[in-house]
């Protein structure tokens, strides 16, 4: 096959495969995020306005930016199920570097970003260069992982942390201002990499590849989609997310703990799944994925504000897994006919 | 694919080391060498692993053979009756066992009663169902809740001068007897006062959910004066989360573990209940040595507990 033909054949497949920005049909999670909140805004007086809000946000920065890297993965026909113990991992071995051996905070950063990139990469190589099903290779990690972090940190939660590391989960965009208008650094980041990862997915060839590796990948190959390379992408992103949000969480709660992202993966994959990504790849978007994590994150905020049992919370969430799934379903089979 | 060996096999070799620590103790025995094995609901917690250390030091004082054994979750209880099992299978002198729940507890318990092997209950003093426990050593939990109310009362009475009053919260743990206990020992003290319990969610023992259920509480309740939490690291999340609001918020907790302690040491955290988990385990180890060598023991053995604050800690601690 010539260099031209390829190039034209990679250039077809991009305009071939449908830009699924046609989010207006896809308005499922909007509509049942909207109606809850004016639901529980009419329950409970002290759901409104904007502090609460901010506080829905800030409690849902961590598992959403993780799915930004779960959307991805998903949507190019993965799974990733290291992201917590990756988070947790990526987090205690700068930590204890830094509390114990006089590491600085921006190398700390720097560690923590690479390990999580490094982890991510380890997740790719063993799907695409030895063929693990995505399953099965991210379990492996998921559960070495966690073992390791116990290993590194002691067990228990490692301390004195320099400021530097602690900031971008800790601090706001502007300090010295009111407290009204404060804005936790992490909520702006994951304003961030929501208009960044959206504009990626939707309007770059990278995006394009990533759905049509998704939908098929024998047929994408055969189009001359580099899909190792596409798939890799994915799960290196993850990764890299994943690191951060290890920081992120270490600098909201002021420590590294082992414990970092227990049960982040199925968070984060929920978030996904409602906002309307297909489990079996090729379909979703960001936005939605957003919308999805907000939706859980009000709903538990507005039931803790209620003062309802936390047992009967998880019924709820569970409850909105499947309606919105089922909602999802239904809309897209209707579109079919 | 050669690219990929090398970490492969350095993080292989990492969990492999990783895992064979514990288990080091496990080498051929001397007959007639007494031998101890502690099984905790897992090692995720500091007071565990407080807990193993301080049974650790007094059982290799003793000349003792130590070993521990345990799940990887606190919620693993099949695991924990497997651990059981293998212990019995090496064959030990005795068993000191904090379950991960009633069942796990009374599964051990059989066993441990089938194979004739004396057993010891950590941490719980509420009497099994059924089956033979040679002695429960732990402090009372739901007075050591009461505690941390009183200091509550105290803190309160300060505040609004006169009779205690004001606002307080309590972060529970995931539903349970630890949650019950501490959490009603705490409201016990309030009553009878002006104090009110305006909120009382669940953290799940979580440090980030501490932190999250406070912004709530503080969310609802601007003027809130104190966070009950049932265990250091979601009253640890709570000081966190006070901070962040740019509140002032009473802050209570309940194990003293070594990070709490700083944290009150530094004014963080305003105050915590020690529960010693180092001295309970070497109370544990005394308990067995006691019932070994044919003396009465139990059936309740109880370790002490303190509230200390930031001008008490040091004292309390060295």
């Amino acid at each position: 096959m010539g260099a031209m033909q390829r190039t034209s054949e990679q250039a077809s497949i991009a305009r071939r495969t449908p830009a699924p920005h046609a989010m207006w049909r896809e308005v499922g999670v909007y509509a049942v995020l909207a109606g809850l909140y004016v639901a529980i805004a009419l329950l409970e007086p002290s759901f409104r306005g904007w502090v609460n809000f901010r506080n829905v946000l800030t409690q849902i920065a961590i598992v959403a930016i993780v799915a930004v890297g779960m959307t991805t993965v998903i949507i190019s026909g993965g799974i990733d199920l290291s992201v917590g113990s990756v988070a947790a991992l990526a987090a205690c071995v700068p930590a204890v570097l830094m509390a114990r051996h006089g590491w600085g905070g921006a190398s700390g950063v720097a560690l923590t970003l690479a390990l999580g990139t490094a982890l991510g990469l380890l997740n790719g190589a063993a799907i695409t260069r030895v063929g693990l099903p995505p399953f099965i290779a991210t379990l492996a990690l998921m559960v070495m992982a966690r073992g390791l972090a116990f290993v590194v940190s002691g067990g228990g939660a490692i301390y004195n942390l320099p400021a530097a590391y602690l900031w971008p989960g800790s601090g706001n965009v502007a300090e010295g201002v009111p407290l009204i208008l404060k804005l936790p650094a992490m909520v702006a980041l994951m304003a961030l990499l929501y208009a960044a990862g959206h504009l990626v997915m939707q309007r770059t060839r990278l995006g394009r590849y990533l759905y049509s590796v998704g939908a098929n990948e024998e047929a994408s190959r055969l189009s001359g989609v580099p899909t190792a390379r596409v798939k890799l992408f994915g799960y290196r992103l993850c990764g890299f997310l994943s690191g951060l949000a290890g920081m992120l969480y270490t600098g909201y709660v002021g420590a590294a703990e082992p414990t970092i992202g227990d049960g982040l993966e199925l968070d984060a994959i929920a978030a996904v799944v409602i906002g309307g990504t297909s489990l079996s790849g090729g379909q979703g978007n960001l936005p939605g994925t957003l919308a999805g994590a907000l939706l859980i994150g009000l709903v538990r905020n507005g039931l803790n504000l209620m003062q309802v049992n936390s047992n009967y919370q998880r019924v709820a969430i569970g409850g909105i897994i499947f309606a919105a799934v089922t909602i999802d379903m239904f809309q897209k089979r209707r579109r079919r006919v | 694919m050669k690219r990929l060996l090398g970490p492969v096999a350095l993080l292989a070799a990492a969990v492999l080391a990783g895992c064979s620590q514990p288990g080091k103790d496990d080498g051929a025995k001397p007959a007639g060498r007494v031998s101890v094995v502690v099984i905790s609901p897992a090692l995720t917690s500091v007071f565990h692993q407080e807990f193993v250390k301080g049974a650790e030091e007094a059982a290799k004082a003793r000349g003792w053979e130590f070993s521990h054994l345990e799940p990887d979750k606190e919620t693993n209880s099949a695991d924990q009756v497997a651990k059981v099992q293998d212990s019995l299978q090496r064959g030990v002198s005795a068993i000191t066992i904090c379950a991960v729940n009633d069942e796990a507890l009374t599964q051990a318990v059989k066993k441990a009663n089938d194979a004739g092997v004396p057993i010891f209950v950590h941490n719980s003093i509420s009497a099994v169902p059924s089956g033979k426990v040679e002695a429960y050593v732990g402090y009372e939990e739901e007075a050591g809740g009461r505690k941390c109310g009183e200091k509550a009362v105290e803190l309160l009475k300060a505040k609004y001068g006169g009779a205690a009053r004001g606002k307080v919260a309590i972060l529970q743990g995931t539903a349970g007897t630890h949650t019950d206990q501490r959490a009603g020992g705490f409201r016990g003290a309030l009553e009878g006062t002006q104090v009110q319990v305006v909120a009382s969610q669940s953290a799940n023992w979580l440090r980030k959910e501490g932190a999250d259920r406070t912004s709530e509480f503080l969310q609802k309740y601007p003027d809130l004066d104190l966070v009950f939490g049932c265990s250091d690291a979601m009253a640890q999340g709570a000081a966190q989360a006070a901070k962040q609001a740019g509140k002032k918020l009473f802050t209570i907790g309940l194990d003293g573990n070594p990070d709490a302690l700083a944290d009150v040491k530094k004014g963080d955290l305003t105050a915590t209940l020690v529960v010693f988990p180092r001295r309970m385990g070497a109370k544990s180890i005394e308990t067995i040595e006691a019932k070994l060598k044919g003396r009465a023991v139990g059936p309740i053995v109880k370790t002490d507990t303190q509230v200390v604050d930031q001008s008490t800690v040091d004292a309390a601690t060295k």
